[in-house]
């Protein structure tokens, strides 16, 4: 993403924001409340269209009009506000845009008996447990509730990942499964962009950091050259910037998102 | 849906019909816990079963009241009164599915009447004057989603709007006048009966089965409910929301043309004020029906008790020869009701 830039009326969310990302990598996205975030990654998956700037993919300049555009080009999303439909129930929660399908004489008749069984595999994966599956999500508690939105992201098998918070209202235990879930997306080769306010959680699960404040990029590097202090300090803008990265990637990449050459020089 | 939150049936009975004596709600405690475990998306079977046992009642106290009413003509009666009010209500829960609402589909019904009754006079062939209705309603129908989806206007000022135009293009195009003395080209259709059942009620089951299906069985039904549920999160999900919303109220308004050609091959002529409160009377049917007000959950086929029961009630009230004047207040005290069940039902559960 190069130059991006975003504003609700007079609000300006995003200034100039350069974000790269490469596969098999994981990438931490901090910064304030309100630092322009959760707008970064809903540009990504074409929930806001950018005021300036692109969205290049393995170098082909792409422009998303829509969640669905964003998928069809491998991009899945876990939504700060999980997105979900509370009356409806956990597996239409999951499948929800993205039903499973069999044709019947040219219709496309819902497989809920494939559905229900790929929604109890995902929900298995993260350990997950529900009593039902057919209650309405707005009954379930915040954690779990958390759990089928990624559950409904994985079920997209894309190849970037954006988690938006996806551990803020699950416990300890739950969400340390998220994080280990998050590294073998990573061993999968899959990208994955992690926002999160809890330092700790970010420290241990991201190669990459990209710290925002009031809308621009104040901080970037690895995790190995970074400590939470200095984090700290620059979300809370005491440090005013810092950028660690080594040349080369910031020259050899040109701004691709995804790009397999790109992924050699992410440093473990 | 567990059991702590076990909506008891006195409170139907509070909300929605005043007067249900407590013998019927212990009868109905055990029919709707059983009903609960068969289906899980019970809150609108739940209100179904508590109409059907309504409806039971009223036919009761009914046919203790009138001789005339518990016979085989008076039931043709009431089911040749269903069809086009069953139409518009069937195409209306699935409007108010999505969160939106037509107030808009009584006037369509008639622009899309004296077209069809200006065909018929012409002379136009059979199929002509009877694709005409359909078409009409969905091309009308189509433009309330476009506006609705596309440009965000709130539903029910785009339909309210929308129905003082219909209304004048149907001025403009009679004048003030009717158009009578129609062909009974569609008779044999429309004024048959097959096993004493009038043809133009059966045709209506089938479409309103094949909705249920379309409902139940395939991603249009999950993308209209998830729309109602919250618009913003079904298009984060990947629905494609405004191209399904222009599909409700189109599907709406194919429904509403079908019920005009109904209409006007069963009286043959076709007034100004033709239809005039039948949208009302329609979203009446689907909120009776087990549909929420508040988008997001409902029924298509409980619309056909939703219809049976205000024809029902209608034709009880005229066979007591209660002055039609009371009609209204009793419909209009049923939406009422129906409504205030429906949020007061949501409040006690969250
Ligand atoms: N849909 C919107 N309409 C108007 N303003 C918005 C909208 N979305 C975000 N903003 C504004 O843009 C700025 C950035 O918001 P954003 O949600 O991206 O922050 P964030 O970094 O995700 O914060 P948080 O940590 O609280 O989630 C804020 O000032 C916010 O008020
Ligand atoms: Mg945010």
């Amino acid at each position: 993403m190069k130059k991006i830039s975003k504003a609700f009326g007079g609000v300006i969310a995003l200034r100039d924001v350069d974000f790269r990302l490469f596969e098999g990598e994981v990438v931490g996205l901090v910064g304030d409340n309100g630092a322009g975030k959760s707008t970064l990654i809903k540009i990504l998956s074409g929930v806001y269209i950018p005021d300036k700037g692109d969205i290049y993919i393995g170098g082909e300049r792409v422009e998303f009009r829509s969640p669905l555009d964003a998928w069809k080009y491998g991009i899945a999303t876990v939504y700060q506000e999980l997105a979900l439909a509370d009356k409806m129930n956990v597996v239409e929660n999951i499948f929800l845009g993205h039903e499973l399908v069999k044709n019947v004489l040219g219709l496309r008749i819902l497989d809920k008996r494939r559905m229900r069984q790929r929604a109890g595999e995902l929900l298995k994966q993260l350990l997950i447990e529900l009593k039902s599956l057919d209650v309405p999500v707005s009954k379930l508690s915040g954690g779990q509730r958390q759990g089928i939105a990624i559950c409904r992201a994985l079920n997209l098998e894309a190849r970037v990942i954006c988690m938006d918070e996806p551990t803020a209202s699950m416990a300890v235990g739950e969400s340390e499964r998220i994080l280990d879930f998050v590294r073998r997306l990573r061993e999968q080769g899959k990208a994955v962009i992690f926002i999160s306010h809890n330092l700790e959680h970010v420290f241990r699960v991201v190669d990459r950091l990209v710290v925002l404040r009031h809308g621009r990029v104040v901080g970037e590097g690895y995790v190995e050259d970074l400590d939470k202090d200095t984090v700290v300090k620059l979300i809370t803008g005491v440090l005013e910037n810092l950028n660690l990265l080594g040349e080369e990637v910031r020259e050899g990449t040109t701004g691709d998102l995804l790009d397999r050459n790109g992924s050699k020089k992410v440093r473990r | 849906m567990s059991t702590s939150t076990t909506f008891s049936p006195c409170e139907i009975s509070r909300g929605g019909v005043g007067d249900t004596p407590s013998l019927l709600t212990m009868i109905r405690q055990p029919m709707i816990r059983k009903l609960q475990n068969i289906r899980p998306r019970s809150t609108v079977a739940q209100k179904q079963v508590s109409l059907l046992a309504v409806i039971c009642l009223l036919i009761g106290v009914f046919s203790v009241l009138s001789p005339h009413f518990l016979t085989l003509k008076n039931f043709q009666t009431i089911l040749r009164n269903m069809p086009e009010l069953g139409l518009l209500s069937v195409g209306m829960s699935i409007v108010m599915m999505t969160g939106g609402i037509d107030i808009s589909a009584e006037a369509a019904l008639g622009v899309a009447a004296i077209l069809v009754g200006k065909s018929m006079l012409q002379g136009d062939p059979a199929w002509v004057s009877a694709l005409i209705g359909p078409i009409t309603g969905g091309i009308l129908g189509t433009i309330n989603g476009v506006v609705v989806a596309y440009f965000g206007v709130l539903p029910i000022i785009v339909t309210l709007g929308a129905m003082y135009v219909w209304r004048a293009v149907i001025f403009l195009l009679v004048g003030a006048r009717w158009l009578s003395g129609l062909p009974r080209t569609f008779d044999p259709l429309v004024k048959t009966f097959v096993l004493g059942i009038p043809i133009p009620f059966i045709f209506f089951l089938l479409i309103t089965m094949s909705l249920e299906f379309l409902f139940r069985k395939t991603p249009f039904g999950w993308h209209i409910l998830a729309i109602g549920n919250s618009e913003y999160s079904a298009r984060l999900a990947g629905v494609r929301t405004r191209r399904v919303t222009v599909g409700a109220y189109a599907l709406l308004g194919v429904l509403v043309g079908i019920a005009a050609f109904l209409y006007v091959g069963k009286h043959r002529n076709v007034e100004m004020t033709v239809a005039s409160g039948m949208s009302l009377e329609a979203i009446a049917a689907a909120v009776i029906g087990g549909t929420s007000i508040l988008g997001g959950e409902g029924s298509v086929i409980g619309c056909v008790i939703g219809v049976f029961f205000i024809r029902l009630l209608q034709n009880g009230l005229v066979l007591l020869g209660i002055p039609s004047i009371w009609d209204y207040l009793v419909l209009g005290g049923l939406i009422i009701a129906a409504i205030l069940s429906d949020l007061l039902y949501k409040r006690r559960r969250t």
